[in-house]
């Protein structure tokens, strides 16, 4: 006997064919569709089987030893009792080694059920050994193969602008789905096109998520990208004025769906000046709301960290001191902060608050710039607040 | 009648607890039962356990195991109920990545060893990993026979404590979480500016309840400067004259320590760098040991160009220092560097050829260490001598 799974639409396949001992061939019958269900059964019946998902594996008592009583009541069995008579692996090359999953055993009266703590992974083979006191009676390979799914997408990578200070700090990568992670700096390279090589060690191997895994922050090592700093000495900074890169992100890199990006994905820039100048309000135009366009516009001097922008603004009315709510959106290459209010403007002054610490593409904050000594150093006091007034 | 080859023992989970229903999986049990630990945990939760993305593991008294759940953001307390009788590891595990990821069932490459702890009560060694073909998190256990399980969530007693944010705040990563007499402390990062934070969670650990967090500012002796940005890597707690201090490392790779008695939340921590080990390393674990009346501070580090500028026959290695250098009065611009031409030096500070090639390291007692060693890409698992 043997199982497997077919794939067929958008529902989990389990294929179940019986053959005498491990070495059966790969033919597969049609298949006969049990449903919802969640649990294989080794029936023997040589049938093929489709599920929708697969949480169990269940034994008829038959196909076991006869040390295990086949007439019992229902009942969870322990762990180390129940591996003496039924275990599922991983197929693995290690013959001679074969490590089970954890799970939990429970008889029904008729068969003898496994469940893994962890769910089976779709598209990995497992062997099913049925044994009798750990003596080994005979053993099937089984395969859980995915569902057809949508393979993920990058939806955009901040910044949008194609010409980054060569002391740039990070990117946000926005994903529509979320994606496999562990190790996933081997799916991201930066290639120097100027010097038409890879440069070595360019990110900081931290993975760094948003809460619901849409959102990639990765960032340049600061190490390197920091003068005077040892990584940047020893080195040399990640980027150099004047040469263009392309970030490439592995078309291989798979999403939760198990399906792979299927492209590389490329954002290509070139390197401008270093800035080392904090942001500052003051050189920042407002466009105030008017009658046909209740919109408020601020004109940058320069793109600024694109995360940070969500959360580091608040619009006041001066004279009743209430918070106005608005949605902000960015616009024209990242220059434009276009705030659209929930309920129309009332006439008078009005200020709007920024987060001292909102940066711009290289860690330049209101309240600091990126490189500096904070000890005995007079930072400049730059202001956080813009006022504006609506007729 | 069948013959039989043992009994088959049904497994009555949870049937002696008095507990009634919070949810439809999850029960709330008196701190009372079983292991006591009425001063360290309140509101213990039974049953539901998962994480969101499982992180750094370490252990506090009475097989009390932290394991902080990065994407919680969150510190979980789980009552492993391990508390002994102590049966050390008998001998090597060969390819326990191999073994793990089995386990887990999944192959080796698609599973991640983020971290390990070691019961010093019984020398079962944890496991922190995450499969990425579905994002799962598992606590992986292996007993001193080698024996390798998944631990079942669904089966423990746990508090889970989110980490404390200020308006605007998201704590993006969790970098170590740590018992300390009367606190748990838990360090990381906060949001896009990559600040460096510590998280005070006071005892006993509350269910949903919360603490206070601190951001911190450092000297990074290599750089020469004060830094804010640099997140702390690993730490350690400290006792110096009374007073509370956190021991933390950093990417190249300053050792620091920053106080914790009297500390309003919100405030800025100044820490004072005691050592710089050499730059272009990022350190992993931290531990102390005591050794004919002299303490030692252990610590193994990944370094960033080996291959560049190799110290070692690995890009894994590690360090001990006299305990000594945390009270010294050259600090900061004055701490003291490591001799990076030499294996020893200054005095104090030394090499340790049995860190080469380690991933992780715990330690069990004065004596011995378990080190999951990097064996041509694989692990293995194995007691090593501390020296």
């Amino acid at each position: 006997m043997r199982l497997s799974i077919c794939r067929n639409g958008f529902l989990y396949f389990l294929c179940v064919s019986v053959c005498a001992g491990v070495a059966c061939d790969r033919t597969y019958q049609d298949p006969i569709r049990l449903g919802e269900t969640d649990t294989v059964t080794l029936s023997g019946d040589g049938d093929l089987k489709i599920i929708t998902s697969l949480q169990s594996v269940s034994v008829p008592l038959s196909l076991l030893g006869p040390s295990l009583p086949d007439t019992i009541d229902d009942r969870e069995v322990g762990r180390e009792q129940g591996e003496q008579f039924l275990t599922v692996g991983i197929e693995t090359t290690h013959e001679t080694e074969f490590y089970p999953m954890t799970g939990s055993y429970h008889l029904t009266g008729t068969h003898f059920v496994f469940k893994p703590i962890l769910p089976f992974v779709p598209e990995q083979s497992y062997i099913v050994r049925m044994m009798d006191c750990g003596k080994l009676l005979r053993e099937e390979p089984f395969l859980f193969r995915r569902a057809e799914a949508d393979a993920p997408e990058i939806e955009s990578i901040f910044p949008l602008v194609d010409e980054l200070p060569a002391n740039h700090l990070k990117f946000y990568i926005y994903f529509n789905q979320p994606m496999q992670t562990g190790d996933i700096f081997d799916y991201f390279s930066l290639w120097d096109m100027t010097r038409g090589k890879l440069v070595a060690r360019p990110f900081r191997h931290t993975e760094l998520w948003s809460k619901d895994g849409l959102r990639l922050t990765l960032w340049f090592h600061p190490g390197r990208q920091k003068t005077g700093v040892n990584l940047n000495v020893e080195l040399g900074p990640v980027l150099t004025q004047g040469h263009r890169y392309q970030l490439r992100v592995d078309a291989s890199w798979r999403g939760m769906s198990g399906e792979s990006l299927g492209k590389t994905v490329i954002k290509e820039f070139v390197a401008g000046p270093a800035d080392h100048t904090q942001p500052d309000p003051s050189d920042w135009k407002i466009t105030v709301p008017r009658k046909d366009d209740s919109k408020l516009r601020v004109t940058l001097a320069e793109p600024l960290d694109h995360a940070m922008i969500e959360t580091s603004f608040v619009i006041e009315h001066l004279a009743s001191e209430e918070q106005i709510s608005t949605s902000i959106t960015v616009e024209l290459n990242e220059r434009v902060l276009v705030f659209t209010p929930h309920q129309p403007w009332r006439s008078g002054h009005y200020s709007i608050v920024i987060n001292p610490l909102l940066e711009d593409l290289s860690g330049n904050s209101l309240e600091r710039p990126f490189e500096v000594d904070l000890q005995g150093v007079a930072l400049p006091v730059i202001g956080n607040r813009v006022e504006f007034t609506v007729e | 009648m069948k013959r039989s080859c043992m009994a088959l023992v049904p497994v009555i989970v949870f049937a002696a607890m008095a507990s009634f229903s919070l949810r439809s999986n999850i029960r709330v049990e008196a701190a009372s039962e079983k292991n006591d630990l009425t001063q360290l945990l309140k509101n213990v939760q039974s049953g539901g356990l998962s994480f969101n993305k499982i992180g750094r593991l370490s252990f506090g008294p009475k097989g009390l195991l932290l394991v902080a759940d990065v994407a919680g953001p969150a510190v979980v307390a789980i009552d492993t109920g391990d508390t002994g009788p102590l049966q050390k590891l008998t001998k090597r595990v060969d390819e326990v990545d191999v073994k793990v990821a089995a386990v887990m069932g999944a192959k080796p490459e698609e599973v991640v060893i983020v971290d390990m702890a070691v019961n010093t009560l019984s020398g079962t060694i944890y496991l922190s990993a995450h499969r990425k073909a579905d994002n799962a998190a598992a606590l992986v256990t292996v007993d001193g026979n080698g024996k390798i399980k998944v631990l079942d969530l669904d089966d423990v007693r746990y508090v889970r404590v989110p980490l404390p944010v200020s308006a605007g705040t998201q704590v993006r990563n969790i970098t170590g979480v740590q018992f300390t007499e009367d606190r748990v402390i838990a360090a990381g990062q906060c949001n896009e500016e990559f600040a460096s934070k510590i998280f005070s969670l006071p005892l006993p650990l509350t269910h949903d309840a919360s603490g206070s967090m601190y951001s911190t500012e450092t000297y990074h002796v290599a750089h020469g400067r004060w830094e804010t940005r640099a997140p702390i890597q690993s730490f350690i707690p400290y006792q110096e004259n009374g007073k509370s201090y956190i021991v933390g490392s950093f990417s190249c790779t300053p050792i620091a320590k920053f106080p914790l008695d009297d500390i309003e939340t919100g405030a800025q921590v100044k820490g004072t760098s005691v050592v710089e080990l050499g730059s272009g390393n990022r350190p992993v674990d931290m531990f102390t040991y005591k050794r004919d009346g002299k303490e030692w501070l252990v610590t193994n580090t990944d370094r960033f160009h080996h291959e560049r500028r190799p110290l070692g026959p690995s890009q894994y290695w590690g360090v001990r220092v006299d305990m000594s250098y945390l009270a010294a009065e050259k600090t900061n611009e004055d701490a003291a560097r490591r001799d990076i031409s030499k294996k020893e030096g200054p005095t104090g500070i030394q090499v340790m050829d049995v860190l080469f090639f380690a991933r992780h390291v715990a330690k069990l007692n004065d004596a011995e260490m378990v080190v999951l060693r990097d064996n041509d890409g694989g692990l293995n698992l194995e007691l090593a001598p501390l020296p």
